[in-house]
């Protein structure tokens, strides 16, 4: 077993070997581990090439692509028949799906559902769209992306973000966002609904912006920070003042 | 007003001046000539502050050329030279008032006095009628005489001039050195290298000879311009004569030199 | 007494052609600005543009304006107005210093290698997350108190690596200029050219690699690179503006000297120039001009170009009023490209207004060659 230079969790899988990065993985190291199955996510076109170099070698490779809950699941029941595991995943995914339901059980009793936005990178601003696990994520959580472009993301000015008002800021920090600014500290956002309500918090990257159990976890977090009504266990960080404190430690 | 002694210059490891020792007065008009490559040029652009003496000293009206900022230099001395191009985009007129550039300060542009300087050089340079078209679009005789009227409008107390007038036909030739005689009469201290040997003994009371690198001859038109000079100067034979009309020596070629040479 | 009065009416001509122009273009650079404030994807009246401007501005007019407009109006149009105007001023300025120092029609900040060091500073600066998160405020704070800690940790410094890189860059062609000049050490023009290609090549593998070595900034990266205006506000234009007021004096205030060197090395130190020096310093201005662009707005290309070129066939190449006129012209191209940048996409999203200029400027530059050559032939 291996991993990609950017794979970090569980912890566990620190001491795996690295066969390089996930955009140019080196196919020499990756044929040095002699696999018996190498998983690759579809969506990027760079993603396609080293997939064709291993083909050529022999290696199996499983192509998945994850842009929905549903289809989330599907690969991860496809992986453990693939791995031999098919009992594992049966049970991983009955245990999401009903975590899932739970929160769209508490949800339902809701009312309210509010306009959120999810930046994906600033400065040069880069926010969720309509198609990709983010938008379903805040769905699921009772919110309503408001950014209404179709693709996975959008580049929106700043003024295009005071238009669409957003009630909820969510900032993901992680690689792709290594040091956004909390919201309150953007004066020209200070107008929208998210700054003055002070809706606006940090979420992690890993569990939103990458396929995986974890993104189960997002639905959970998000839905409590949206919905702090339905009072399950939030781990959203606030960027309100009061909480800056421990927010930077 | 100007005075040099033991005079090296270099171009890289090259040396091409090999000590040169000339003092010229106020008010001399001094032809320099030579054959091609005899450092006719060097010297002018030594003497013009564009090649740094590798030994030896100038001195331009009492002081040291080296010790002289870019702009007391520029004050000093105004210069032609050979091959110069005009870029594009400037009027004619533009081009000359660039002559008073060293007039001006830092934080003043052009004043009326330069440009009343600019308006008269070019009235002396006879480039008047050029005055408003494009530097770019002059023939190479017209650039020359442009350039010239930029050196006046400069200053006139030292003019120095390299092949200045070799791209002029013959009438404009004697236009120009007939302005360069007027001017010398007027007080201006002239030397001009040149390759045109009778046009040099036609107006110049003195001439400089430069042979490879160093002077070899120096003195009064009348007494140097012989036949014997020229003919070992040049190595070819040359006849001299007097021009019909002033009597200054004229220098003729005479055809079969090739002959001769293969022998 | 006649030529001198035909000379002054020869002036005065001259004189009304280049004021008329320079006219021009500032009444249409202030109308530009207004109209460019009530532009965008926000919806706003005319009306109500122009009522938040003028409270802006301190003139109370009847009714309140909403403040959601106001922002957008003041705060993030008006402020990318005169920052897209600044650094149009700012790049078409420093590319007529470069051609005219270096002779050569095709300089501009990115021949010199200028652009390239200030793309790698803020690759540096983006690698190692000192870049992100800009704000005016953050910033001022942390220069105050510049340690090694807080050079790491704080935000906003990526400016600042910019410039430092373009100042870097310029250095080392200057240097490898010398290097090759010859004896006289002066530095003759395609060895610049040459330093600045050799420059420029380096600085984009030394990109690359840091692109290779983190994957996950290479969007940042290459947005960055791109040139935007997209999230600045009024804090850029005071970070940017000391610095263009300086190079833009440094420049305007040695014009003369500009049309001097156009001579060429030898004429101008004939006309009593130190041109070396002129050079250097006209160099650092430029310098100083494109790297506090590139700073706040990432690489811009073809301003720097087109617009000193164009203004040539109108004005003449005289530096005194050439280097204004391109500072007037360049702000108003980079307003209205930046304007085009965040209005044609439907649905509020942003082009790199980079990309405008590149697509406008290319074939625009492409006529003007073809122009040139066909006049010279």
């Amino acid at each position: 077993m291996a991993r990609t230079n950017a794979d970090s969790l569980p912890a566990s899988i620190t001491r795996l070997p690295v066969i390089g990065t996930h955009m140019r993985p080196n196919i020499e190291a990756v044929l040095a581990q002699r696999p018996d199955l190498v998983l690759q996510m579809a969506g990027r076109k760079e993603a396609s090439l080293p997939v064709e170099a291993l083909r050529k070698h022999g290696v199996r490779v499983a192509v998945f692509h994850a842009a929905t809950f549903a289809e989330l699941f599907s690969v991860i029941r496809r992986v453990g028949v693939l791995t031999g595991s098919t009992a594992q995943a049966e049970a991983m995914v009955r245990g999401l799906e009903a975590r899932l339901a739970v929160i769209d059980a508490r949800i339902s009793a809701t009312t309210g559902r509010p306009k959120a936005l999810f930046e994906v990178r600033s400065p040069n601003m880069l926010a969720a769209g309509q198609s990709g696990l983010v938008d379903e994520i805040i769905r699921r959580a009772g919110g309503v992306n408001c950014v209404a472009d179709a693709a996975k993301f959008s580049r929106l000015s700043e003024e295009e973000v005071i238009r669409l008002a957003p009630e909820a800021y969510l900032i993901q920090r992680g690689p792709m966002n290594p040091a956004p600014l909390p919201l309150n500290e953007r004066p020209r956002l200070r107008a929208i609904p998210a700054a003055v309500s002070g809706k606006a918090w940090f979420v992690d990257e890993q569990k939103y912006s990458r396929p995986g159990p974890r993104n189960v976890d997002a639905v959970e977090e998000l839905a409590a920070l949206l919905h702090p009504e339905i009072k399950s266990p939030a781990k959203g960080r606030a960027t309100t003042k009061h909480s800056k404190n421990k927010d930077k430690q | 007003m100007i005075r040099v002694t033991k005079l090296h210059v270099k171009y890289g490891r090259r040396e091409v001046l090999h000590g040169i020792d000339l003092t010229i007065a106020r008010g001399e008009l001094v032809g320099l000539l030579g054959p091609n490559g005899s450092g006719k040029t060097t010297l002018i652009k030594a003497l013009a502050g564009l090649l740094p003496a590798a030994s030896g000293r100038i001195e331009i009206g009492g002081a040291d050329l080296g010790g002289l900022s870019h702009r007391e230099r520029a004050l000093k001395i105004s210069c032609v030279m050979q091959r110069a191009e005009a870029p594009a985009g400037f009027s004619v007129r533009e081009l000359v008032l660039m002559g008073r550039f060293a007039h001006t300060g830092m934080l003043s542009g052009y004043g009326p006095l330069d440009y009343a300087a600019a308006a008269a050089a070019l009235k002396d340079a006879q480039a008047e009628d050029l005055a408003e078209r494009q530097a770019s679009e002059l023939s190479g005789g017209e650039v020359q005489r442009v350039l010239l009227a930029r050196a006046l409008a400069q200053g006139r107390e030292l003019l120095l001039l390299d092949e200045a007038v070799s791209a002029l036909d013959m009438a404009r030739r004697v236009e120009a050195y007939d302005l360069l005689a007027e001017l010398n009469a007027g007080g201006s201290t002239v030397l001009s290298a040149l390759h045109d040997l009778n046009l040099a003994a036609l107006y110049c009371p003195r001439l400089v000879f430069l042979k490879a690198g160093r002077i070899a001859l120096d003195g009064p038109t009348a007494e140097i311009f012989t036949e014997a000079n020229l003919k070992d100067l040049y190595e070819t034979d040359i006849r001299v004569a007097a021009h019909p009309v002033t009597g200054a020596p004229q220098a003729h070629l005479v055809p079969g030199a090739r002959a001769a040479a293969l022998g | 007494m006649t030529t001198g009065a035909r000379d002054s009416r020869a002036q005065g001509r001259d004189l009304r052609t280049k004021v008329l122009w320079i006219s021009l273009i500032c009444a249409a650079s202030l109308v530009s600005g207004i109209v460019a404030c009530g532009l965008g994807s926000f919806p706003s009246t005319p009306a109500q543009t122009l009522n938040a401007l003028l409270q802006a501005l301190g003139v109370r007019s009847g009714q309140p304006v909403d403040p959601a407009l106001s922002v957008v109006v003041v705060d993030i149009r008006l402020a990318r107005v005169a920052l897209a105007w600044l650094t149009g001023a700012a790049l078409a300025t420093a590319g007529c210093v470069f051609q005219g120092v270096l002779r050569n029609p095709l300089a501009d900040a990115f021949t010199l290698g200028v652009s390239g060091g200030a793309a790698f500073g803020a690759s540096v600066a983006i690698l190692t997350g000192v870049g992100s998160g800009l704000a005016g405020g953050a910033l001022v704070d942390n220069l105050g108190g510049l340690s090694l800690g807080g050079l790491a940790g704080s935000a906003g410094l990526l400016p600042l690596f910019a410039l430092a890189g373009a100042l870097l860059a310029l250095g080392a062609v200057l240097a490898l200029g010398r290097a090759g000049g010859g004896p006289s050490g002066g530095m003759n023009r395609e060895t610049l050219v040459l330093a600045g290609i050799v420059v420029s090549t380096f600085l984009s593998a030394l990109i690359s690699l840091l692109k290779s070595l983190d994957e996950e900034s290479v969007s940042s990266i290459v947005f960055w690179i791109m040139g935007s205006f997209q999230g600045r506000g009024f804090e850029h234009v005071r970070l940017a503006l000391p610095y263009m007021a300086v190079g833009l004096g440094l420049v305007l205030w040695r014009a003369r000297e500009l049309d001097l060197l156009a001579l060429g090395e030898g004429q101008a130190r004939l006309l009593g120039l130190n041109a070396g020096r002129s050079r250097l310093w006209l160099l650092i201005g430029a310098s100083l001009l494109s790297g506090a662009a590139v700073a706040v707005s990432g690489v811009i290309g073809f301003v720097g170009l087109v617009v000193p070129h164009l203004l040539r066939l109108v004005v003449g190449a005289g530096h005194r009023t050439l280097l204004p006129a391109s500072a007037l012209l360049g702000g108003l191209l980079l307003l209205w490209s930046d304007v085009l940048a965040r209005s044609i996409l439907p649905g509020g999203a942003e082009l790199p207004v980079g990309v405008v200029t590149a697509l406008v400027g290319g074939p625009f530059f492409c006529l003007l060659l073809g122009k040139r050559f066909r006049g010279q032939a």
